[in-house]
């Protein structure tokens, strides 16, 4: 029961929003909408979990005084904090909204702002055309960041009129060109191949030949 | 000679990141205006919001943390400013729960406080205020990821059966004659990964064949390059994207400057490569020779 259960569930609701895609009738789209309401309930009760499994990960670490102890106790407390404060005051409430813009915002932005300076670092050491294939994708890499941005615009300028159009254009044409040709070519390979698969893989736990999601092998 | 190219090979990190640092501060400090011209992808999507007619109902989706503000903010600023002076009706929604506070902020600025004060937005003109409900609404953020898209697809009202002050839906004006996604003649979402784009895509757009046009970072462009231009008939990529929005719509914003710090970020990146590489070659000839 505790396997075959879960299993029909599985299969009824997978044939149903299978089926549902190819038939219009009005009832089926209602129960569907409905089941994707249930879904985006149940998807709301995994902040509960996340929340939960935030203090079992981090409160016996920081109780028995484990590596990083400190940061765990920043970890929880800013947790707590936001979530105290946001059950008080509600979203639009004014210190909940000080703490995002001034403390939440800062750091989330700087976080992604110091890939620049990774990124930097790491052309400088890592991107090597040791070979062929590293010297082609390192020379589209370097055309693509200087098509993108207005040098050619720039240089351009230093031509007569009917010269500069042309020139102008090229590097945003180039760019579109590698994008259009070689990157949607790679890209719609790898895109149908992962669909096929997907199809494979929902058809397998549909039928119960896959049954890792109900925690066993 | 030798020794100096060996030098090179283990020099200080630091010095990169300095000349990062001055790339990104000096054209900051130093505004200037670079000439640059607007590709297809972009105008497609200004040229549409052009031809629809005032009161239209546009579903303007914000996918984005503060992480991608400064990359994605400048577009969805041009493009609200856009279809509010076209006095198109703007109904926003988000399905990231960091992006709410980033909303609220976009519609005071845009809507209330510039339209409020009489600057900016509809400076000289003699246009009725807009009012909430009736001419913008927010729906606010929706947990579930690709099912809240498809449930959309279906039944907006299910979904989002009040706006984010738990209005009921029925008593917002602006939802009239609006039961799923594909009633809005035009979708506009702006967004930073997942949930966003791509399950969009998936999700709604092919099937119902919904009018979609998207704004992303600029690295997600070559992952949704193939979707242009039959599922999205526009795609604005990034900063460059950006910029070129904001000179269609003739307001130099943030994207234009940011351009600025683009372009002399990028050249510090390429002469990064390029100085690697010569010292690779310098010194993997001499190993070679010494062999």
């Amino acid at each position: 029961m505790k396997q075959t259960l879960p299993l029909v569930i599985t299969f009824v609701l997978g044939v149903l929003f299978v089926v549902e895609f190819f038939i219009p009738a009005h009832g089926v789209h209602e129960l569907t909408a409905l089941l994707q309401e249930w879904g985006s309930v149940l998807a709301a009760f995994a902040f509960i979990l996340g929340g939960i499994n935030l203090m079992q990960a981090n409160l016996p670490r920081i109780w028995r005084r484990e590596k990083d102890w400190p940061y765990k106790v920043v970890l929880v407390a800013s947790a707590l904090v936001m979530l105290g404060v946001g059950l008080w005051e509600g979203q639009e409430g004014r210190t909940f909204l000080y703490l995002y813009d001034h403390i939440f915002a800062p750091c989330n932005a700087t976080m992604f702002a110091l890939l620049a300076f990774f990124i930097t670092s790491a052309a400088f050491r890592a991107f090597r055309a040791r070979n062929l294939e590293a010297f082609l994708m390192l020379s589209t890499a370097v055309l693509v960041m200087l098509c993108v941005v207005p040098l050619g615009e720039l240089v351009a300028l230093l031509f007569p009129e009917p010269l500069r159009t042309t020139i102008a254009s090229l590097p945003s044409d180039i760019k579109d060109w590698i994008l259009d040709y070689g990157n949607n070519a790679g890209r719609r390979a790898i895109m149908i191949g992962a669909a096929l698969g997907a199809i494979a893989t929902g058809l397998r736990v549909i039928l119960g030949l896959e049954r890792s999601h109900l925690g066993g092998e | 000679m030798k020794l100096a190219w060996e030098k090179l090979q283990s020099f200080d990190r630091r010095w990169l990141f300095l000349a990062m640092g001055l790339a990104i501060a000096l054209p900051l400090m130093f505004e200037f205006t670079m000439p640059f011209t607007t590709s297809p992808r972009v105008r497609a999507l200004y040229d549409e919001i052009e031809t629809l007619p005032p009161g239209t109902q546009v579903l303007l989706a914000i996918d984005y943390d503060p992480a991608s503000k400064p990359e994605l903010e400048p577009f969805a600023r041009a493009v609200l400013r856009q279809l509010l002076l076209r006095r198109c009706r703007v109904v926003l929604m988000t399905l990231w729960d960091k992006a709410p506070p980033i909303v609220m902020a976009l519609i005071e600025d845009i809507i209330e406080g510039e339209h409020d004060r009489h600057r900016g937005l509809f400076e000289g003109r003699d246009d009725p205020p807009l009012r909430y409900g009736v001419d913008y609404v927010f729906f606010g953020f929706k947990e579930g990821k690709e099912i809240v898209i498809a449930g959309l697809g279906q039944s907006f009202r299910q979904i989002y059966p009040a706006d984010y002050r738990e209005r009921p839906v029925g008593q917002l004006p602006i939802m009239n004659g609006i039961n799923r996604l594909s009633d809005f003649p035009l979708i506009v979402e702006v967004s930073a990964g997942f949930p966003g784009t791509k399950e969009w895509v998936q999700q709604v757009v092919t099937r119902y064949g919904l009018r979609y046009a998207a704004a992303t970072t600029s690295v997600s462009v070559t992952e949704l390059s193939p979707y242009y231009p039959r599922q999205m008939f526009s795609l604005v990529g990034g900063m460059r994207g950006a910029a070129e929005y904001e000179k269609l719509v003739g307001q130099v914003g943030l994207a234009t400057r940011g351009l600025n710090v683009l372009t002399v970020g990028h050249v510090v990146i390429v002469l990064a490569i390029t100085m690697g590489n010569v010292i690779y070659f310098k010194t993997r000839k001499r190993k070679r020779g010494a062999r």
